[in-house]
């Protein structure tokens, strides 16, 4: 029993003791293969993820937060179109806009690639869309939305044909802002084109 | 057994214990550590790496402080900032039992 228990109370220490000279010679050992016998503090490299590259000693940061999400746009459906058709041979260019729910002066197109052959063709001569050459009363829209025109489809007399369309759909907050993006036209008759906005 | 705190809550008394389900490869006296938890790969100087592996839970830095003293000719007081310093980098990446990693605020 007190062969035990001198056992226990001397291999114990010893033990330690062994453990302690061990943790030190592999201290020395540690600084001799690093070359630090002189003291620098212990160091940790910590590698990126994947290790794409390392960064020594400071605390890893964590991934950066994610950008806050983009306001969704708010869109106010078509604002304008413009397309361009064939009449008895006449290669005829329309504006309409929708502010006036009308034809007007076929100039230009902003914000979007003009149609093809907007350059040649002959304009439509006014604001009415009763003015097309020759033609009176032919040329009319409808539309369909709600509150905000989303979609409007062109009918021209039969015997016309459209070839091409390009308008705007204005975007932004509260107001009408001049961010918008482009509609392309549908041709989805001989004689009918569509431009469709997108509903917010 | 080490308990549960937080990185600034180590201090000389506190016996760290390195995380068990780590990999480790030593390779020239320096240890690469893999966390599977989240990828990240550390890797260890060679005394950093002898102090790694004496991190089993039943030593104080304290303790630890003693022996680099025998080691080093380097004042104590010194040698206990570099430890607890390390020690608290080792807990802020998580890789110490009971030590929650710990996200730097954004600056």
């Amino acid at each position: 029993m007190d062969g035990e228990l001198l056992a226990d109370s001397t291999s114990a220490p010893a033990a330690q003791a062994g453990a302690l000279m061990n943790r030190r010679q592999a201290l020395y050992r540690a600084a001799v293969v690093g070359g630090a016998l002189v003291w620098a503090a212990p160091s940790v490299q910590h590698l990126a993820r994947g290790m794409a590259h390392a960064e020594v000693s400071p605390i890893d940061e964590g991934p950066p937060p994610p950008p806050p999400p983009a306001p969704a746009p708010q869109y106010h459906g078509v604002s304008y179109v413009g397309f361009v058709f064939t009449c008895e041979g006449v290669l005829y260019k329309a504006k309409w806009e929708r502010s006036a729910d009308t034809f007007v002066d076929a100039g230009n197109l902003p914000h979007c690639t003009a149609p093809a052959g907007w350059g040649t063709a002959v304009k439509l001569a006014g604001p009415s869309h009763k003015n097309v050459p020759g033609k009176g009363d032919i040329l009319f829209a409808t539309s369909f939305g709600d509150g905000e025109l989303y979609s409007v489809t062109f009918t021209l007399p039969a015997g016309c044909s459209v070839s091409d369309g390009a308008g705007v759909a204005m975007g932004g907050g509260g107001g009408r802002t001049d961010s918008g993006y482009c509609v392309g036209g549908t041709v989805t008759a001989p004689n009918e084109i569509t431009f469709t906005a997108e509903e917010s | 057994m080490s308990e549960a705190v937080d990185t600034e809550g180590i201090t000389l008394d506190y016996a760290p214990k390195r995380r068990e389900d780590l990999t480790a490869v030593e390779l020239d006296g320096e240890a690469v550590l893999y966390d599977a938890r989240d990828g990240g790969v550390h890797k260890l100087d060679p005394v950093a790496t002898v102090l790694w592996n004496s991190f089993d839970g039943s030593l104080t830095l304290r303790e630890l402080v003693l022996d680099l003293d025998a080691v080093f000719d380097r004042d104590a007081e010194t040698l206990a900032r570099d430890l607890l310093g390390y020690t608290r980098q080792l807990g802020a990446v998580g890789l110490l039992e009971g030590v929650p990693p710990h996200h730097k605020k954004k600056r």
